[in-house]
């Protein structure tokens, strides 16, 4: 192994964190190096990560130890195939979403303190992806966590500060619990690396205590029932292009530390035996029928897609309590291609509002004639949202349906097409509207008002919806890959 | 030369690879593309563009023939959806290809002059074109993943050209369609993964050995399959999407909808329930008791007769409905649910009598074919007037005849085509229908399915009745004003496509041995209708009185039906709302969905507000010891006030004490003072009396020395002066004597005032000695008790020792 790429995980993380001090130095005397900076940042981060492909795929594992606090408690990074899934779909999403934001939020309050914080965030999120021990990772899981609160409360409307409050109370009390697992872990298993898995092997109240306090820390990050009751004030309060990092992104931060306590400190075989995975897919199974129903009755546009993470995010939980490799090839695959629908969906939400000031559901009648790339991206999303095929939601829900019938779990099938048909429900009589919907007193089609976007931030919604149909349809399929060799590489303990 | 052929359909040939199914599905959607791209700059070149595609596809279409004829075509689109999409072309997807992008096409035609003066015309051509080759997928797939794939596809695609209008009718049909093809589309897609999960494979071809040997519970499969297709298939109670949405389309559309896109419903039961549920080795060879006894128990057999029962029902319904209705294409809606019901019923009658079942497939079959061409054939010839007279109700639109003498020429066609009348094509494929249900009824010898078959003969009665009731209506009476005076002129490609459509009823019904001998056994390859079967339905001849007198009693008691229930004012009966299904399922459903999303909602609220209230209660506890702390802190602010004032009153009471002091010892420094004055006023007066007695000593030592010097001077006189001096001193002495006396005086005044001191110092001693005595008591008062006690004690003791003396002398 050359020494370039040994240091490839600390030079990604690190290099956000500076360029948010150089951004923040930087931006006082010009925004338009300002924005050049954040691009660039976000770009070279993405194809920072991007360069590590090579050795992942030949199933190297990149570790790197940095110091140590105390004996067996090391700061390290370690680039495994899941690793790199995440953080090189957080960083793609995160260079579009940056993009888009260049145009969003030049009407908008702020800048000064947004793009700075956008970029300390992207730096806190692939440390939490990257890094090699759970210490390493719960220092990054709380700065992303408090930093993304500045993105929560931007508009620092009562509305939002009051969400953003709600978000950090149970940021802390999810952080705590967190930290709680991590000591117990520590006591139990003698290290919180993740190199020897499973940490802890044998069951015992202390050790059920410390699952639970994960289930708490991460599961709140996630939006878990009845953790999520921060999710749908937050995410809609925040400029869009944050919504669209915080639903597509950061939740998935709660799914990767569940999937790394699942198999790198119980160890499949130990949760097996115990059952404690049961109550995970409990709640899994509560919070996709209850954000699925709950979405319905939605008036706004960004609650109803908020509520619709909340249903989603229980595929995920789901999936990994089922502890096979389709079920798992599922799981990793719904976090990529929910990554790329909610952030359509949220970029696209953003640009209707943006351009048109409407959030209201029933206020979006004819908006698809007014913007139609807006509004196909926004289509192509939402059905594959439904698992319509040949979309990429298409493709995951199969798998974790597969999944779920290997292990003899039809139910978990039965609620997966109910929370489909849920989608079907509150996605397509938006679309419905948008494309045929007739506002009130406009009688036929009025000339067809063309009041599309501008470029800078079609461009990202496009390709964000042009990446669930390839991702869906293409053979060549990368996503799908990943999720392959990380399900085969989970299931293998972690090697 | 009939036996080979029968037995070379159940030789299942090689297996050819060849793109062109693949090719029947990409011309389409090419052509959509293309329509699309030119739809804002040349209308003309679109319409072209679209009728092109269509004839294109149905030229792929027809190419596949020679190979199917050969065997059965595949072609693989590996990795595409991960799974890869995988098709396989039989004899028997050929013919729903080919009836379909045949009567697709000639639709096209008809739309590019129907829709001239329709807006969106582009939309309508590019979701025209992607519906064709979404149905052509359905029926070319060659598993059941493919064929999910593109049946969604179908669903999602056509929900456009239902909504083509854009009204409120049509935007309610269209959501009610989708919504149902989307549950249905799932209820499917849980079939298909079960099935997938229990066998591992998808493919269309006979695999109840696997379902056997898997812990599969066939029926619930079924189940779902026939739940997801018959939506699509308009079967009842799941059809109630149809009478909504095929009206309210546009012609060309209502066409193939009713036409074809819901025999993709029919194809996929029939795929599943008369294919994938049977045996591969059940072709009827071996030893036949066996097999016999097998297929007996056939999970299949039970579905089908369900299917049966299924079919009786939605052919019944639908025509009592069309009898019903008076929009003309509403009936033609519920015509096509009626036609769904015969079609289901055949591939009932085929599944539930297992390899004996040819003629039930072969009925079906060649019902769907027959239903495509005068349903297709009808919905056109209505648009043909509607695009006059914007006017469909047989109430309205009347007396077409006139106007319209082609159009009625061609609807007499497709009418006799439908009502089955020997010469069209309906005749023939209603009879092999009627031969497979008598068939059933007689092979199980039950009485249900005799009955069936009454019911089957009173609904081709009906079928007649409506049909009757719809050409007198829009084509007999008098032409309304409104119409009289607009010209029914249309471009000849219009007729050309009628005449086509009445063509086709009249071939098939005057050959109709022709088809079946051509496409409807050929396509039973593959399937497991054994030999004997099949070599019946080969030598079948519907020329037969048995079979025309059957005819002749259905059209004796339409007529009948037709005047009494013209005359009972039957069709003028409003159904009550309340007994449609939609009344009594769906709006409960409905309903009960939202009920759940609302307690949902209200839950999750609930859950907020608890946390909201936690939250709350943590608050208030925190404010409860933040006050409780603030009280404390007031606490000790009180009382270190107090003990502030009171050290306060302290240092008052101090300086207080500090001022008395200071005062008290000014008055003693004065009273000092004056005492040093008087002191000092006494020293100098013991001074200035000390100076006062010198000076008198001086004087007095002058005076003895004067007395000395006179002594000297004077001796010899000293004598006589001795007697003067003697006088001299007894004068002296006198004056001393007076002197001592005074000094004796002022010695005793002395004394007096040494005295008087005496008593002023006796006097403050008493008081002083009195208030001694006051504190220390009487003496008398002290410890007397004790005295007494203490004497007793000493008595005692005294006693005792006396006693003890005496006591002791008295020993001795």
């Amino acid at each position: 192994m050359d020494k370039v790429t040994d240091f490839l995980p600390v030079w990604i993380v690190a290099l956000p964190l500076v360029m948010t001090f150089v951004i923040l130095a930087v931006e006082r005397r010009s925004e338009k190096l300002r924005n050049v900076l954040v691009v660039a940042a976000a770009a070279v981060t993405f194809l920072s990560v991007a360069a590590l492909y090579p050795h992942v795929i030949g199933g190297e594992i990149i570790r790197l130890q940095l110091f140590s606090l105390l004996p067996n408690l090391v700061v390290s990074f370690r680039v495994d195939v899941l690793s790199f899934s995440l953080s090189l779909l957080a960083s793609f999403v995160w260079l579009l979403v940056t993009v888009y934001s260049l145009e969003y939020m030049r009407h908008e309050h702020g800048c000064n303190r947004y793009y700075p914080i956008l970029i300390a965030t992207l730096a806190s999120c692939m440390g939490v992806f990257l890094a090699g021990d759970f210490l390493t990772l719960f220092v990054f899981f709380e700065l992303m966590s408090l930093i993304s609160y500045i993105l929560v409360v931007h508009e620092e409307t009562l509305e939002a500060l009051r969400a953003g409050y709600k978000y950090l109370i149970l940021t802390i009390i999810g952080g705590l619990a967190l930290f709680f697992g991590i000591i117990v872990t520590f006591e139990l298993g003698g290290s919180v690396s993740l190199e020897s898995t499973p940490l802890i092997r044998e069951p015992s109240p202390l050790a059920l205590l410390a699952f639970l306090a994960y289930l708490i820390g991460f599961g709140m990050k996630a939006g878990m029932f009845p953790l999520h009751i921060w999710l749908p004030d937050a995410h809609p309060v925040a400029p869009s292009p944050a919504s669209a990092l915080l639903s597509g992104i950061m939740l998935k931060t709660g799914a990767y530390g569940l999937l790394r306590v699942i198999f790198h400190v119980f160890g499949s075989k130990l949760l097996l035996e115990t059952g404690w995975t049961m109550l995970l897919s409990i709640l899994a199974i509560i919070s996709i029928l209850l954000g699925s129903a709950v979405a319905l009755t939605q008036e706004d546009l960004k609650r109803r897609l908020a509520y619709s993470s909340i249903g989603q995010m229980g595929y995920i939980l789901l999936g990994m309590t089922v502890l096979n490799e389709r079920a798992l090839l599922g799981d990793v695959f719904h976090i990529f291609s929910h990554a790329f629908m909610k952030s359509t969906l949220f970029l696209a939400a953003g640009a209707i509002i943006l351009q048109t000031g409407k959030r209201k559901i029933k206020e979006l009648a004819g908006v698809g004639r007014q913007m139609p790339a807006t509004m196909l991206a926004f289509s192509l999303a939402a059905i594959s949202m439904m698992g319509i095929p040949p979309l990429s939601g298409f493709l995951s829900k199969w798998a974790l349906s597969l999944g779920a019938l290997d292990a003899g779990k039809t139910y978990y099938v039965v609620v997966l097409l109910v929370s489909s048909l849920l989608n079907g429900l509150y996605y397509l009589p938006i679309i419905i509207s948008a494309f045929f919907g007739k506002t009130e007193g406009e009688e036929g089609h009025g000339p067809a008002r063309f009041n599309e976007v501008p470029p800078k931030m079609l461009v990202p919604v496009v390709l964000l919806a042009l990446t669930t149909f390839l991702f869906g349809v293409l053979p060549w399929n990368v996503p799908f890959d990943l999720s392959q060799m990380t399900a085969e590489f989970l299931l293998r303990g972690g090697f | 030369m009939m036996l080979a052929a029968a037995s070379e359909v159940n030789a299942t040939a090689e297996t050819i690879a060849s793109f062109l199914p693949a090719a029947a599905i990409g011309i389409p959607f090419a052509g959509s593309v293309a329509a699309f791209l030119f739809g804002r700059r040349a209308e003309k070149l679109r319409n072209a563009c679209a009728a092109l595609a269509a004839l294109l596809t149905l030229a792929a279409v027809l190419c596949l023939y020679p190979l199917v004829v050969r065997g059965q075509v595949t072609w693989e689109v590996a990795g595409v959806l991960q799974s890869g999409l995988f098709f396989r072309v039989d004899f028997y997807s050929f013919v729903f290809a080919a009836l379909m992008s045949f009567i697709w096409f000639l639709a096209t035609l008809h739309a590019a002059f129907y829709m001239a003066h329709e807006h969106a015309q582009t939309r309508f051509f590019v979701f025209l074109l992607a519906t064709l080759a979404s149905c052509l997928g359905v029926v070319l797939a060659g598993d059941l993943f493919t064929l999910f794939v593109f049946f969604e596809l179908m669903t999602l695609l056509s929900y456009v050209l239902v909504i083509h209008e854009e009204t409120k009718d049509a935007m309610h049909a269209g959501a009610v369609m989708l919504y149902l093809g989307v549950a249905g589309g799932l209820c499917l897609l849980l079939g298909i993964l079960l099935l997938y999960a229990g066998i591992g494979t998808l493919e269309i071809k006979p695999l109840q050995e696997l379902i056997a040997a898997s812990a599969l519970n066939p029926y619930v499969v079924m189940l779902l399959f026939v739940i997801g297709f018959g939506v699509k298939a308009g079967m009842i109670p799941l059809h109630i999407w149809l009478p909504k949405a095929h009206p309210v389309a546009p012609s060309p559309a209502s066409a193939l909808l009713s036409a074809l896109m819901i025999k993709t419903g029919a194809y996929g039961i029939f795929r599943v329930v008369g294919m994938i549920f049977t045996p591969a080795a059940g072709a009827g060879d071996g030893d036949a008791a066996a097999v016999h006894a097998a297929l007996e128990m056939l999970p299949a057999r039970q579905a089908g007769y369900v299917l049966i029962w299924l079919g009786i029902i939605t052919m019944f319904a639908g025509a009592l409905m069309a009898l019903l209705s008076t929009a003309a294409k509403k009936i033609l809606a519920y015509s096509s649910v009626s036609q769904m019901g015969y079609i289901l019923m055949g591939i009932g009658v085929a599944a539930y009598l297992g390899t004996e079942g040819a003629m039930g497939f072969a009925g079906a079959l060649y019902h769907i074919i027959n239903h495509a061409f005068f349903k297709a054939g009808f919905f056109l010839m209505v648009g043909t007037i509607y695009m006059v007279t914007h006017e469909l109700d047989i109430t309205v639109a009347r007396g077409m005849l006139k106007k319209v003498p082609f159009v009625a020429i061609v609807f007499l066609i497709g009418f006799a085509g439908i009502g089955g009348i020997p010469g069209f094509n309906g005749y023939v494929s209603k009879t092999l229908l009627h031969h497979a249900i008598v068939e059933a009824a007689e092979h199980s010898h039950s009485m249900p399915l005799f009955l069936a078959e009454k019911i089957f003969t009173v609904t081709s009665a009906m079928t007649l009745c409506y049909f009757t009731r719809l050409f007198r209506g829009l084509f007999l009476g008098d032409i309304p004003d409104r119409f009289a005076k607009k010209s029914f002129c249309y471009p000849w490609p219009v007729y050309a496509v009628l005449g086509v459509f009445g063509t086709v009823i009249l071939a098939i019904g005057l050959f109709p041995h022709f088809l079946l001998k051509r496409a409807v056994i050929p396509a039973a390859q593959g399937f497991m209708y054994n030999h004997h079967a099949l070599e019946h339905l080969q030598e079948i001849n519907v020329w037969n009185w048995h079979d025309v007198q059957g005819i002749l009693v259905v059209l004796a008691l339409a007529a009948i039906l037709y005047l009494v229930l013209d005359r009972s004012g039957f069709f003028a009966l409003n159904p009550p709302g309340w007994l449609s299904v939609e009344y009594l399922f769906y709006r409960p459903a409905v309903r009960l969905l939202q009920t759940a999303c609302t307690a949902g909602a209200g839950f999750d609220s609930l859950i907020n507000g608890i946390c909201l209230q936690v939250y709350r209660l943590g608050r208030r506890v925190c404010l409860l010891v933040a006050s409780l702390d603030a009280s404390l802190n007031e606490a000790y602010r009180r009382g270190g006030g107090a003990v502030r004032t009171l050290a306060e009153r302290t240092g008052q009471l101090d300086g207080a004490l500090n001022q008395v002091y200071k005062k008290s010892g000014g008055a003693v420094r004065r009273l000092a003072g004056s005492t040093e004055q008087v002191d000092n006023a006494l020293n100098r007066a013991y001074i200035k009396s000390g100076g006062a007695v010198r000076r008198l000593a001086d004087h007095t030592e002058r005076l003895d020395n004067s007395l000395n010097r006179a002594y000297t001077k004077s001796g010899g006189a000293v004598r006589y002066l001795a007697g003067h001096t003697e006088q001299l001193d007894t004068a002296l002495n006198r004056a001393y004597e007076k002197s001592g006396g005074a000094a004796k005086g002022l010695v005793r005044k002395t004394a007096d005032f040494d005295e008087l001191l005496d008593a002023a110092y006796e006097q403050t001693g008493k008081r002083s000695r009195r208030l001694w005595d006051r504190l220390r008591g009487q003496p008398s008062d002290w410890n007397i008790k004790n005295l007494n006690f203490d004497a007793l004690l000493v008595a005692l003791m005294l006693g005792l020792l006396l006693f003890i003396i005496i006591y002791y002398i008295r020993l001795q």
